[in-house]
């Protein structure tokens, strides 16, 4: 079996995968909902799907099934070329049926990992060779890094909006395995990676989106710096985190247009100690989640502030503070349409300059040439 | 793995759990010797896999009964690999990770951070986040998912070459020192900015935790510098935001930990400022283990100012301490008697150099200079006698009473055996004082008889320290009798010093 399929029994996971083996042959909506409620479940258990069809039969997450057709099933679907799937994420409703219609198929005609080229699977990708491929690999590693993303996406609205209201939160090592994640592929795949940062949110979801895309471009800009791993692992924590302060504002306020008033004004002033409350309250603190927290708190922070002294500002801060500008800049809001790249690079290096140190702003100008279109 | 000769499981079962006891108990010598095991064991096949579960491990396909493992599989570890290369510094960094979860994140991202070269882990699939989120995460997760995915697919983007680095190494290290006492120092700053700013909250409690680990970290780190920053920001809090602290403050271990570093002055005082007055018995047991002046006269200020609450404590101190020295310099803002009673206490302590410190403030109180530094002209120390002698030749009234204390202690017989300096200041300060008693022992000095060969010098020796003596005295009477010796002096050398003395003397007066 897989190491990394050990959250579920075997029975369990044989019962998962009666159900999904039977639901992919099955037809009609009460399969789908049958398929989708059993990827869920093993996705929570398992953390991913993986089907194989194989000589013998039928495997799912490494162990094999004891099923009374599979082996013919496991025949029919490699003949056409289909030798498996999987998926990291849950499946939306489209990829199943899309998936239903592709497996009860006649046709002759070869699919691609994505399915009907015409109409791609989004989260699911089919193993379309005995042997794994580049491609393979590829689209294993462009499904994990989607994955990363959303999750990273859904902590940090599923946090802010705990914050809110004092509920359970997600640990933060959940978080850091995301990070994790983004980091390797990255290294792996860098140009891919920074068009994360190209994911805009509808306004309901804004600082999820916001935070991950500070993440994406803090990972990248600190690998173009010739930063260390466990360095961008930093930069990416402290991105996820470094809104959550906005927990603290209510949200009618955040989506007000026009000028803030001065309640708004102190509340979001506020917001970066907030955020960096939300990780030294952790009674178990250690030398990263301190970095993460001032980070947190000193990307906000004005470089050179019209006011008092220099403040004292580590690097991840200042790198932070550039990529969080930029996003924000180039994302629509309620109260203002987005800036495009070239604006937003503007508006930093004039209105907003004082905020920033130059040096490293420059320079991530060329770490961004990839998104000027 | 490589291939497993069929009778080495039960050696590598031994070797994980001689790893297992060696992490458990940690223990450097377990750890060598495990390591030993290992690495044999890696000459013979190219890794070492380890299952891991809730109740233990899978070694070779057996179970391994130890709760080793117990830190990473709550943390999500599920496999371990060692490879044929392993180090023993590898191991060490893996055992300090499984061992204990102080001070560190999880531990697959701690494994992760270490990136060991011969050690490899899984952890296990997904990012679990619905166990605390609930069901409803793959559903959002999966709708977010498929909206990135429609990003990307909108541009084909090309891996060619990897993006060019922008710095050099020199750059990086430049901007990026990682300096752990700095990062700890701001860090602190931040907690006490929430608290101050009243965005605690219900954190409050924990933030305080938060702060009281990170001043730990600090003493222990070797950050005093940045403690005594974070120190200096807590006490501009208000009293009631600050009392969490007192405790931590006052725990005599810490303070002695403190009071021993090495540049712990700044800190020191920032400490101080921040502890009761009843803590002067704290302070006085500590201050022996004080590294340098500036911790002593911090802690010297704060024992003084707490004086009252430690009297027969800081007595002591005065008394024995070698390094009392800040101790007397502090005493300066004391009124009179209690200034008097610690100066006369450490005018008792073994280092000469302190109790002449202590001379100062005796010297400001007649009788109490008059009984301690009266004998003290005769004491064994030159510097403390020296000391006595220039502050009695100071004190206002009282000058026959200690004109003879001088001459009794001129007369002694270990006076002979002082070096000239000695011998001209003590005569000095006698003719300083104006007393009769004085003035009749010098101009008997000058009249002393003429001695035979042997007594010659030194007679002559001290009929020229009394001349130094009743020109100090500067008066109408010294004048006259140093005019007499001018004029009869068996000694020429006598005589044209009484001459050259008496001419100072007029021109003095004259100008």
């Amino acid at each position: 079996m897989n190491a990394a399929f050990v959250g579920t029994t075997q029975g369990r996971r044989q019962d998962l995968g009666q159900r999904v083996v039977h639901a992919l042959f099955g037809k009609g909506d009460a399969a789908l909902d049958e398929l989708q409620s059993a990827i869920v479940a093993l996705l929570e258990s398992d953390g991913g799907l993986d089907v194989r069809f194989v000589d013998d039969g039928i495997y799912l997450n490494g162990q094999k099934l004891e099923l009374e057709q599979g082996e013919q099933h496991a025949l029919e679907l490699r003949h056409r070329g289909i030798f498996g799937l999987h998926a990291a994420v849950s499946p939306p409703r489209s990829d199943l049926r899309e998936l239903s219609r592709l497996l009860a198929s006649k046709s002759q005609e070869r699919v691609g990992i994505r399915g009907d080229a015409r109409r791609p699977l989004s989260a699911l990708r089919l193993r379309v060779t005995a042997k794994e491929t580049a491609a393979d690999a590829a689209a294993d590693k462009g499904a994990r890094l989607v994955s990363a993303y959303a999750h990273a996406v859904f902590f940090v609205d599923h946090t802010i909006q705990q914050l809110r209201v004092a509920g359970e939160l997600i640990g933060s090592a959940a978080a850091s395995h995301a990070i994790r994640d983004l980091v390797e592929l990255e290294e792996e795949r860098p140009r891919q990676f920074l068009q994360l940062a190209r994911v805009k949110a509808t306004s309901d979801e804004y600082w999820g989106h916001h935070a991950a895309n500070v993440a994406v471009l803090g990972i990248g800009f600190g690998a173009r710096l010739g930063l260390s791993k466990a360095r961008r692992h930093e930069l990416g924590m402290a991105a996820l985190f470094h809104d959550v302060g906005m927990a603290a504002i209510p949200s009618a306020l955040l989506e007000r247009g026009g000028k803030l008033d001065a309640r708004a004004q102190v509340a979001l002033k506020a917001s970066p100690l907030f955020a960096a409350r939300a990780i030294l309250r952790d009674r178990e603190l250690h030398p990263a989640a301190l970095e993460r927290a001032l980070a947190v708190y000193e990307c906000h922070l004005d470089l050179v502030p019209q006011e008092g002294a220099v403040p004292d500002i580590g690097l991840p801060g200042r790198i932070l503070a550039i990529c969080e500008s930029y996003d924000a800049l180039t994302t629509a809001r309620p109260f203002r349409p987005a800036h495009t790249h070239n604006q937003a690079l503007r508006i930093m290096t004039t209105e907003q300059v004082f905020r920033f140190d130059p040096h490293l702003l420059d320079l991530f100008t060329k770490v961004v040439e990839p998104l000027v279109r | 793995m490589g291939a497993v000769p069929t009778n080495e499981a039960p050696a590598v079962r031994d070797a994980v759990a001689a790893l297992a006891r060696a992490v458990a108990r940690g223990t450097p010598d377990g750890l060598a010797s495990s390591f030993d095991d290992l690495r044999a064991i890696l000459e013979r096949r190219r890794s070492i896999a380890i299952g891991l579960v809730k109740e233990g491990l899978l070694v070779d396909g057996a179970f391994v009964e130890h709760d080793f493992a117990a830190r990473l599989y709550h943390d999500g570890i599920r496999t371990l690999c060692f490879h044929r290369g392993l180090t023993f510094d590898e191991l060490s960094v893996f055992a300090s990770i499984a061992a204990s979860a102080e001070d560190r994140e999880d531990a697959a991202t701690e494994l992760w951070k270490a990136a060991l070269p011969h050690v490899d882990f899984a952890s296990a699939g997904g990012y679990h986040m619905d166990e605390v989120a609930g069901p409803f995460v793959s559903a959002a997760v999966s709708d977010i998912a498929a909206r990135t995915q429609r990003v990307l697919d909108a541009r084909e983007v090309l891996e060619a070459a990897p993006p060019s680095p922008l710095w050099s190494d020199e750059q990086r290290a430049l901007a990026d020192g990682h300096d752990w006492p700095r990062v700890a120092g701001r860090a602190a700053l931040c907690i006490l900015r929430i608290v101050a700013g009243d965005y605690a909250g219900f954190d409050l409690e924990a933030l305080q935790d938060g702060f009281t680990w990170l001043a730990d970290r600090m003493l222990q780190r070797g950050a005093p510098q940045q403690l005594a920053q974070a120190l200096v920001a807590l006490k501009e809090l208000p009293s009631g935001y600050r009392h969490w602290m007192a405790g931590w403050l006052s725990d005599p271990a810490r303070l002695r930990f403190a009071v021993g570093l090495e540049g712990a002055g700044r800190l020191v005082t920032a400490w101080v400022a921040l502890l009761p007055l009843e803590s002067g018995a704290a302070l006085v047991a500590v201050y022996p283990r004080a590294q340098d002046d500036g911790a002593r006269e911090a802690l010297a200020r704060a024992i003084v100012a707490r004086i009252d609450t430690c009297t027969t404590e800081a007595l002591a101190l005065f008394r024995s301490d070698r390094e009392a020295g800040p101790l007397v310099a502090a005493l300066a803002p004391l009124a009179a008697p209690r200034r008097i009673e610690f100066a006369a206490a450490a005018f008792e302590n073994p280092n000469p150099a302190v109790a002449a410190q202590a001379v100062e403030h005796l010297a400001r109180d007649p009788s109490a200079a008059l009984r301690v530094l009266g004998p003290a002209l005769q004491h064994e120390s030159r510097e403390l006698r020296i000391a006595a002698a220039v502050s009695l030749s100071g004190l206002p009234g009282g000058g026959e009473r200690v004109a003879r204390f001088f001459i009794d202690a001129i007369a002694r017989p270990a006076f002979a055996e002082a070096d000239e300096e000695e011998m001209a200041v003590f005569h000095r300060c006698l003719g300083k004082l104006g007393s009769n008693v004085g003035f009749t022992y010098l101009t008997s000095q000058l009249s002393l008889p003429q001695k035979k060969l042997f007594g010659r010098k030194r007679r002559t020796q001290a009929q020229l320290f009394a001349v130094e003596g009743l020109a100090e005295e500067g008066s109408p009477r010294s004048l006259r009798a140093l005019d007499d010796a001018a004029k009869n002096g068996e000694s020429k050398l006598v005589a044209e010093a009484s001459q050259a003395a008496a001419r100072k003397l007029r021109t003095r007066k004259l100008s």
